[in-house]
């Protein structure tokens, strides 16, 4: 698989430093927060700003724009950064900050209802989340990325019994 | 026919597929036994070497590593075999090979129960010939014949009442030497592989045979063939045959059954088994239960055997799961309770004396059947590196590998029980086999195991020290626990099965994988891991 987006990857470093850009530039963040999907994301004149730039590395990847419009729609609904993985901190520490049922819901999502379900996942977290993380996951969402997330949340979270 | 002067040897050789006659074994164009089922191979290089060790053993090292560098003339080697012909007839007037010395009154059989898999009477009975059916094998050629009855009478299960086993009981276990034509040094000293060199590099001096179990004060030829006369009978529970009572050469050509084939009702056509056509294909045999019962401490020189309880050494036999590297060294080395073959020892254990072959070229070469009982469950063959060592580093070497098995054992085991717990919600009540899990493990790291011995060996003759091996080893478990771990449980549709279950059983594993339990038996500690 392409290394674009590992945590050291080119795709990565170029996302992170355009999301710290954010900053500056409250009215593109409120608008790509805004976008209901995909599909508008890719409207975006900074969407499209990104796409000429990391198009080098993504060009040979299989429907590589809709997957990058996912990344920075989610990106946008980031404000803060943190070195746990995603479902390590849906795990949380004692109760879960994200239940077991919805979890195991997300894990099921397939790609294109992934969007919509990861927004409301962000916002529980309280808009904060590991960006080479996020990135990389939502990029390459697949089997291989929900066993990682499985395997990171569910030793954390106590077995129930409703489960 | 006469098995030491026709041409019935089925062989491969650099023109392809033939028929010799064992003197010509010699030929350097001979290259592998050619016979139709891998039994039938096994116990053929049983007959030759038992052949060369009859006739022609060398008298030391010297002149074994003459003739295994340039092989005789098969000239030479008939005149060596002719004294023996008048042993070797297969149907003429007179003592007939690997048959009773007098004719039979018992009921004539269909000549597949000569063969080893043939469901028995009470299988057919019972209409339980699932596998292997009734009625495969009805007629076969004279060649076969004599194969099928060498390799039963070499192999003899328990057949029912009186019926006795092998000498070295029901479907024994043989280790042979073989060359290593893919592993060797590389150079082009490198000797190659032939029938004759498979043979010859499993016969032993002269000198070795007074130290083999058998009295070799019998020096009459029915104390080496017994079919040159009448039948030790075992009516009595008395009526045993100890090495005692037999040349050591017996152990070649032991005689548990008493077997005569039909010569006089043959007819015409292609063999069931090799598909040759004959004009006298054989269709029965007579049989008859209390034939030798062998017993006593016999030890065969080409099977590695295990101390029983009592301190009593018993011939090994393959068990379910195959021949893996977690057998090997049990095979290749003495321990406590349990002696390799001879013939491998004869490679490795005798300091100075013992036999040189230029490079590692040597492997051991492993089959038997896994019976239960008269039901063959399955024919295992596998071949392990032979490494000879210096007797300066041996016990470490030995240690070492003993403790690459023992973790290797470990790891299996709880990848196996790990993967059960992801795979049901009460893996304890779970049915079925899981076995197959843990023989893949094995096989999944056997090469990094012989990789790892050999480096060790290269290391240790360099006086270095082996930590390197047991953390490049405590990775090769990891990975390989985890591979399957995955494989078997997270492959394709992960969210249609429990998520849990799996992600707590990874993470058991993991644990247990890391666990400063199996650190410290691999001799790691986390201060050097920090280093």
């Amino acid at each position: 698989m392409s290394k674009v987006f590992a945590p050291d990857g080119p795709g990565t470093g170029i996302l992170t430093t355009w999301w710290q850009s954010l900053e500056n530039d409250k009215g593109t963040r409120a608008t790509l927060r805004r976008c209901n999907g995909p599909t508008q994301v890719m409207l975006h004149p900074a969407y499209i700003r990104l796409c000429k730039r990391l198009e080098p590395f993504l060009n040979s990847d299989h429907n590589w724009e809709l997957r990058l419009a996912r990344v920075v729609g989610l990106l946008a609904h980031c404000r803060h950064t943190t070195a746990r993985d995603l479902a390590r901190a849906m795990a949380g520490d004692g109760k879960p900050v994200v239940s077991e049922l919805r979890f195991r819901r997300l894990l099921q999502e397939k790609p294109d209802d992934l969007y919509l379900a990861m927004i409301r996942i962000l916002h529980m977290l309280g808009h904060t989340a590991n960006l080479p993380d996020l990135i990389s996951s939502v990029y390459y969402w697949g089997d291989t990325v929900r066993k990682r997330w499985a395997f990171a949340y569910f030793p954390f979270v106590p077995e129930t019994k409703t489960a | 026919m006469n098995l030491l002067e026709d041409k019935w040897l089925p062989v491969h050789t650099t023109q392809g597929e033939t028929h010799i006659a064992p003197w010509q074994i010699s030929d350097p164009d001979v290259l592998a036994l050619a016979a139709p089922r891998p039994d039938f191979n096994g116990a053929l290089l049983q007959f030759l070497i038992g052949l060369l060790q009859t006739a022609c053993p060398p008298d030391d090292n010297n002149q074994w590593g003459e003739w295994l560098e340039n092989p005789p003339a098969p000239e030479t080697l008939k005149l060596l075999f002719e004294p023996y012909t008048p042993a070797f007839n297969l149907d003429a007037d007179g003592p007939k090979f690997m048959q009773d010395y007098a004719p039979l009154d018992g009921v004539p059989k269909p000549i597949a129960n000569l063969l080893i898999e043939t469901p028995g009477d009470k299988a057919l009975k019972e209409n339980r010939d699932h596998f292997i059916k009734r009625g495969k094998v009805n007629n076969i050629c004279p060649n076969c014949a004599a194969t099928a009855l060498f390799t039963l009478q070499t192999n003899a299960p328990e057949g029912g009442r009186g019926f006795r086993t092998s000498l070295r009981g029901g479907g024994p276990l043989t280790t042979l030497v073989a060359l290593d034509t893919h592993h060797g040094s590389g150079n082009n000293q490198q000797l190659a592989n032939s029938l004759w060199r498979g043979c010859w590099l499993n016969v032993l001096n002269k000198g070795d045979l007074p130290t083999l179990s058998g009295n070799t004060d019998l020096s009459e030829p029915p104390a080496i063939f017994p079919w040159l006369a009448s039948t030790r009978t075992s009516h009595g529970k008395g009526d045993i045959t100890t090495p005692k009572d037999a040349h050591p050469l017996q152990m070649y050509w032991g005689m548990p059954r008493r077997i005569r084939l039909d010569w006089k009702q043959t007819t015409r056509g292609s063999c069931d088994l090799c598909g040759k056509k004959s004009d006298s294909l054989i269709s029965r045999c007579d049989t008859k239960n209390y034939g030798t019962n062998y017993d006593g401490p016999w030890k065969h020189p080409l099977s590695p055997h295990i101390n029983n309880k009592d301190g009593l050494a018993l011939p090994q036999h393959a068990q379910p799961g195959g021949l893996q590297y977690q057998h090997w060294l049990g095979l290749t080395s003495t321990g406590t309770n349990n002696h390799p073959a001879k013939i491998i020892t004869s490679y490795l254990e005798s300091e100075g004396t013992g036999r040189q072959l230029r490079g590692e070229q040597l492997r051991i070469h492993v089959f038997g059947y896994d019976m239960k009982s008269n039901k063959s469950r399955c024919w295992y063959e596998t071949t392990f590196p032979l490494f000879p060592l210096d007797a300066a580093i041996r016990e470490q070497f030995i240690e070492i590998a003993e403790i690459l098995i023992e973790t290797a054992t470990g790891v299996a085991s709880m990848t196996r029980s790990c993967i059960k717990e992801a795979w049901f919600k009460r893996p304890g009540d779970a049915k079925g086999d899981t076995n197959f899990l843990q023989e893949a493990f094995f096989s999944h790291t056997e090469n990094a195991f012989f990789t790892a011995l050999k480096t060790l060996k290269d290391q240790l003759d360099r006086d270095q020290n082996e930590t390197r091996i047991l953390r490049e080893w405590h990775r090769t478990l990891c990975d390989s626990a985890f591979q399957l771990f995955d494989y078997w449980t997270s492959r394709g549709d992960f969210e249609t099965v429990n998520p849990r279950r799996i992600a707590t059983a990874h993470k058991k594993l993991k644990n247990w994988l890391y666990s400063k339990k199996l650190k410290k038996k691999l001799q790691l500690n986390n201060k050097e891991k920090s280093a």
